[in-house]
């Protein structure tokens, strides 16, 4: 999924956008999401997600994480960073933030 | 013209000036063949001058805004009179200028050239050494595709590991909370006026110490450098000296003359780097590295154990540039010739090996999936399979096993290379391996796999039993 930066400087270009991964699934019936941050935990390298394999793989280090973010494999030490989301009017909106580092996020 | 000539001299006065800097003398030793160990300081030099050049040339056309740099950076490449030329020069140059930084460096060191009265000589050049790998960096950057953008995200996630300013680093690395329109801005100042400003001062300082403090002789095993009486033999050793010009600095030139045109053939012969696909936080298939200089370092981040990983990444630099500035305040005198300094050429063959192998190591990136979407198993693997082990095979590419794991030559390096796997490892270890992964990398499949794909995808395996 793409994602504008609400305030870009004008000559940004592309780099006002944003992606992340979004993650659809049922809670007790009702929809639920998960929205992960592309970056992977370790360096920020941006992960891939390979859906037969139900993995994504980052292409720098070899950080393997699951299609729920928790660390399958390789050197990060923790789960994909999650976005904050809420569902409004039918569309869902994710919060804009900064980028994710280990310090940041807990 | 010899009129012309005099009548600037009288008004310049060159002759005792620039000129007598020119024939300075040195000791007498430099004419003997270990003289040309004496010259990668110069060849540096040049090799910067060329740097200079041709950055002003880039600086002409390219436009350091996220939304132009990368075009800007395509018309040069192929419309612009001898753009890539140019730009090949520059990018050539950079890693001629990490190169013989470091081996002038190693040089000096191995001389004891760093000792009493020269330490400050040193420090000078420890900052340049520090410049160069900073000039070496934001360079790349600027190239501004997805490597370049990549590198800055890894760079500011590496910053923000420092403890207390790590997360005031990390946002004076992108230049705001993320990577944005300010980011380039920002690299691009750095890269062409604050690191080069830093360098005219340092450099400044350091050709005045060359100058001022004399070329250090070559050393001699067992002389050993007293502060109370080095002065004295070094003046004694100049008085029996040599001029510089034109006795020693013709070797400067030649040597440096010979780096410049090999950088300018090897940017003929191989052109500047590959622009990758523009810089796009939305590309998220992405294979980002570092320039080749750079390969052993990220090798670093690939291999650490985990525990260890901050510390290597805050500790390790920390730690190189502290000994390079303390080594002369501490070791300023003593022994000189490194045959009597073991321990001298251990710090610099340990490293020097350490990072070739890195280097290597980072160019085959064993430690990364495959991930390529044409993969597949080499066609003497799937011929005469049962439907089973067919599809098996199937699932083994489909499921990303095979961007890990080796089969007969082919695949990722990541893991195992499970070619003959049905003779080692018995049916249900390899069924637990699969279910519930373990051994640091290999995740577990039991929530991505079907009993029938686990029956087929073992059957698969089992059909390995040889190479």
């Amino acid at each position: 999924m793409h994602f504008r930066d609400p305030s870009p400087l004008p000559w940004a270009g592309q780099l006002a956008e944003t992606a992340l991964w979004v993650r659809r699934r049922a809670v007790d019936g009702s929809e639920a999401f998960q929205v992960f941050s592309v970056h992977c935990t370790h360096l920020g390298c941006p992960v891939n997600w390979r859906a037969d394999a139900r993995l994504f793989l980052c292409p720098c280090h070899g950080g393997v994480f699951y299609e729920d973010g928790r660390v399958a494999g390789g050197p990060p030490e923790r789960p994909l960073f999650e976005r904050v989301w809420r569902v409004a009017a039918d569309r869902l909106e994710v919060k804009p933030e900064a980028l994710p580092t280990v310090k940041t996020k807990t | 013209m010899r009129r012309a000539l005099r009548w600037l001299d009288e008004r310049f006065e060159f002759g005792d000036t620039v000129l007598a800097v020119l024939r300075h003398p040195v000791p007498r030793a430099l004419e003997r063949p270990v003289g040309w160990w004496y010259v990668f300081g110069s060849a540096t030099l040049g090799v910067f001058v060329v740097q200079i050049v041709t950055g002003i040339g880039l600086a002409m056309t390219y436009v350091p805004a996220p939304n132009s740099a990368y075009d800007s950076l395509q018309f040069i490449t192929s419309d612009a009179t001898l753009g890539a030329l140019l730009r090949g020069i520059h990018y050539w140059g950079a890693g001629a200028m990490v190169v013989l930084v470091m081996v002038h460096m190693s040089q000096v060191f191995l001389f004891g050239a760093y000792k009493y009265p020269r330490e400050i000589n040193w420090l000078s050049g420890s900052l340049l050494l520090l410049g160069t790998l900073a000039m070496a960096f934001t360079g790349q950057l600027l190239r501004w595709d997805q490597d370049a953008f990549w590198s800055v995200v890894v760079a500011a996630e590496q910053a923000a590991r420092a403890p207390l300013i790590g997360d005031w680093l990390a946002k004076l690395v992108v230049a705001g909370a993320d990577v944005g329109g300010a980011t380039l801005t920002r690299f691009y100042a750095t890269h062409v006026f604050l690191i080069p400003a830093a360098i005219f001062g340092l450099l400044a300082v350091h050709l005045y110490l060359v100058i001022r403090r004399g070329i250090s002789e070559p050393p001699t095993p067992g002389e050993r450098i007293d502060r109370a009486t080095y002065r004295e033999r070094y003046r004694a050793i100049l008085a029996k000296g040599i001029p510089f010009y034109p006795d020693a600095a013709y070797r400067d030139a030649v040597v440096a003359f010979i780096a410049v045109v090999a950088i300018v053939v090897l940017a003929g012969v191989f052109g500047p780097p590959q622009l990758g696909k523009p810089a796009d936080p939305t590309i998220v298939v992405a294979d980002p590295r570092p320039d080749w200089y750079f390969l052993g370092y990220f090798a670093v981040l690939a291999l650490i154990p985990r525990e260890a990983e901050s510390l290597v990444i805050i500790g390790l630099p920390l730690f190189a540039f502290a000994y390079l500035f303390a080594l002369p305040l501490l070791f300023p005198d003593g022994e000189r010739h490194w045959s009597r300094r073991p321990a001298a050429l251990a710090v610099v063959a340990i490293p020097l090996v350490a990072y070739a192998a890195l280097t290597i190591a980072g160019f085959r990136s064993n430690w990364v999936p495959v991930l390529d979407e044409h993969a597949a198993l080499p066609a003497a693997v799937v011929a005469d399979l049962d439907p089973t082990a067919r599809r098996g095979a199937d699932l083994f590419v489909s499921k990303s096993c095979f961007a890990c794991h080796q089969i007969a030559g082919a695949g990722g390096r990541r893991g195992p290379d499970l070619s003959e796997v049905g003779a080692r490892v018995p049916r249900d270890r390899i069924v637990t391996r699969i279910l519930s992964g373990g051994g640091g990398a290999m995740p577990a499949y039991a929530g991505s796999l079907t009993p029938a794909e686990l029956d087929d995808l073992v059957a698969f395996l089992e059909t390995r039993t040889k190479r």
